[in-house]
């Protein structure tokens, strides 16, 4: 029974140690982070070239918080755009150990001016000021003519001895319609911002939009062409055309064709049809503009990636100037704003013998110097508390045995 | 077949008219009562059997006791390491107000930091510092020879706790100053022991500090397994 004990014991005992060896391997073997997060406010791609605020990123090892990059961008560092001119840019990411495991958070995101910076912590980094203009691209609108061979012959042997100041006139009337400039795709928004966390296991990330459109404007007039929602669901797809403003164009012409034609024509209105003529002309331009009545942008709202179950990537808004404008002159434009990314985490090893950081600092003062070390026992030696106790009994026996000397002494 | 429920019947009662429903029910009830009873009595029989047989056969071995036990906070007063002959009284030593921990002056004495753990806490670190000297003597010379799955044993009022170096670790004066927190701080350590005394002598002086780190095991329940390391460290424990 006894062996049996023993043995059980000694089992224990090697049990225990090789937890304990097996622990204290832990965080040898792990080199990855316990906690980390980043943050890119935005990022551009204009005509191939990229541009960005920069990326923040943070990771915490367990025993300490590593930054990288800055957490405060400014938009004048993005040169060579004209996506962007004014505006709050934020980005900003933060980790913290709490119970033993790792927490992380990002933020980032572009808001207006007067836009407030708030805590990562808080759920969001951007507090809304005023709405903030971008330019998302600009559709150029010169190449669009009016040829006079595109007509039918018939057409073109009717109108032959005015044909030169017909085109003269529609030509003219096309740059009137035209004659507010290219079309501008702009967003316009308050905020958009998303956000992410992250712990061992999971992590989660979501999207908040203030007050947000996508206009066209051309020749002073604006047109709606989609609100972003406040709160789109992961991977929200809003594609959009420029139909509206194609019909809109059309319906210019379609005006000042009209009083061109009969002016131009004058006489001629006997013998030619002037409907068949707009009409003409009218196909000409729309086939021109057709490429912008295809999707010529491509938004993703609250856009989630997640390269583990344990790490998200968020991006607010990723906007795509689709190839297929690229026909119609559109400036090729592609824009992330609000990257952030968080995670996978893990928790700090229970009994790592490195020692673990507190998030937040001790309030005792701890020693920053032993000066534990003496070159000879002669500057810095003694006997111990254990001699000297023994010193000062000796001397107080010592003490003792002369006093008890002295009174027999003088008793004899 | 007689009757036998009819004739015990009392005058005026349903029996006593010796009804052949009567009869029938009064007969049924019976055995279904003579039924019932034995039952109940195996059920008896087996109740006190099992609770017998519990009682007398050998069940399952319990799983062993932990060869430790809690011990109750208090200030420390020796300080052993077996496996490297160190064997030194501890007295308190405070921080200077420029957090420097100066260990006893005499070196043969080690000191531990009196706003540190107590040995027997489940929290902070018992930190505890004591001299190397060049010329021999400290009381923390060997303490560099310490290797992983020694045993440390820290007297107290109280008894002894136990402790099982897990890892070493040498800082030079700025690491140990940048790392201050993480090795002294009290916000961390579930009771562990921090050894520190100096180590790397440049022939001047000493370059950087050594320090131990060992898991609190608790107080030995055997006294004998306070002298045999290897049931404790499973053979581990270094010389």
């Amino acid at each position: 029974m006894g062996s049996i004990r023993t043995h059980l014991l000694r089992l224990g005992a090697m049990a225990t140690a090789a937890a304990v060896v097996t622990v204290s391997a832990g965080p040898a073997l792990a080199a990855e982070p316990v906690a980390q997060a980043s943050a890119t406010g935005l990022r551009l791609t204009i005509a191939s070239t990229p541009t960005d605020s920069g990326t923040y990123t943070v990771t915490n090892d367990g025993k300490k918080e590593t930054a990288t990059g800055s957490n405060e961008p400014a938009i004048s560092a993005l040169g060579g755009q004209s996506f962007i001119q004014a505006g709050t840019l934020s980005q900003d990411a933060g980790t913290v150990i709490r119970d033993e495991k790792g927490f992380s958070a990002a933020c980032a995101g572009l808001a207006g001016d007067g836009a407030t910076l708030v805590e990562v912590a808080e759920g969001g980094c951007l507090v809304p000021g005023q709405n903030l203009d971008l330019n998302a691209g600009t559709v150029d609108l010169t190449g669009i003519q009016i040829l006079g061979d595109q007509f039918p012959q018939e057409l073109q042997d009717a109108l032959q001895p005015v044909l030169d100041p017909l085109l003269a006139g529609l030509t003219t009337a096309l740059q009137t319609v035209l004659d507010g400039g290219d079309i501008a795709l702009g967003l316009n928004l308050g905020a958009v911002q998303s956000f992410c966390t992250a712990q061992p296991g999971s992590a989660d990330g979501d999207t908040d939009i203030t007050d947000a459109t996508l206009d066209a404007t051309l020749g002073g007039q604006s047109f709606n062409l989609v609100t972003l929602p406040t709160n789109p669901p992961p991977n929200t797809r809003v594609v959009t055309d420029l139909g509206v403003v194609v019909q809109s164009v059309l319906d210019a012409l379609r005006t000042q064709f009209e009083t061109a034609i009969d002016g131009a024509l004058g006489p001629l209105t006997a013998v030619i049809d002037g409907a068949e003529v707009l009409a003409e002309a009218l196909e000409q331009v729309g086939e021109a503009l057709a490429p912008l009545e295809e999707n010529v942008l491509e938004i993703t709202l609250n856009k989630q990636e997640r390269p583990s179950s344990d790490s998200i990537e968020v991006t607010a808004l990723d906007l795509h100037v689709l190839p297929a404008a690229e026909a119609a002159g559109v400036e090729l434009v592609g824009a992330q704003i609000g990257e952030t990314a968080c995670g996978p985490n893990s928790r700090v090893s229970i009994d790592d013998p490195d020692p673990t950081p507190s998030p937040t600092p001790t309030p005792e003062p701890v020693p920053t110097s032993v000066p534990a070390g003496v070159e000879s026992v002669g500057t810095s030696g003694g006997l111990g508390a254990g001699g000297n106790l023994a010193l000062l009994l000796l001397v107080a026996l010592s003490a003792g045995a002369g006093v008890a000397s002295y009174r027999r002494a003088l008793r004899d | 077949m007689t009757d036998q429920p009819a004739t015990d019947a009392a005058p005026g009662t349903p029996g006593a008219g010796g009804g052949r429903l009567g009869s029938f029910l009064d007969g049924f009830l019976g055995r279904v009562s003579s039924t019932l009873a034995a039952v109940s009595t195996a059920l008896l029989v087996l109740s006190g059997g099992l609770v017998v047989g519990g009682l007398v056969l050998p069940s399952e071995e319990p799983p062993p006791p932990s060869p430790y036990r809690s011990l109750d906070p208090a200030d420390p007063v020796l300080l052993l390491v077996p496996s490297v002959d160190i064997e030194a009284p501890v007295v308190p030593v405070a921080l200077t107000e420029d957090r420097v921990l100066d260990p006893p002056q005499d070196v043969v004495d080690v000191g531990w930091w009196d706003r540190s753990a107590q040995p027997g806490s489940e929290t902070g670190s018992t930190v505890i510092a004591g001299h190397s000297v060049h010329t021999g003597g400290g009381a923390l010379d060997p303490l560099r020879g310490v290797r992983r799955g020694a045993v440390v044993d820290v007297r107290t009022a109280e008894g002894t706790m136990r402790y099982l170096v897990q890892r070493k670790k040498v800082y030079d004066k700025d690491e140990l100053a940048v790392n201050a927190v993480s090795i002294f701080g009290q916000e961390s350590g579930r009771g562990r022991l921090v050894l520190v005394s100096c180590t790397d002598w440049d022939g001047t002086g000493y370059a950087s500090n050594v320090v131990v780190y060992a898991v609190a095991l608790g107080e030995p329940r055997d006294r004998d397994a306070e002298t045999d390391v290897s049931a404790v460290t499973g053979g581990a424990a270094g010389r």
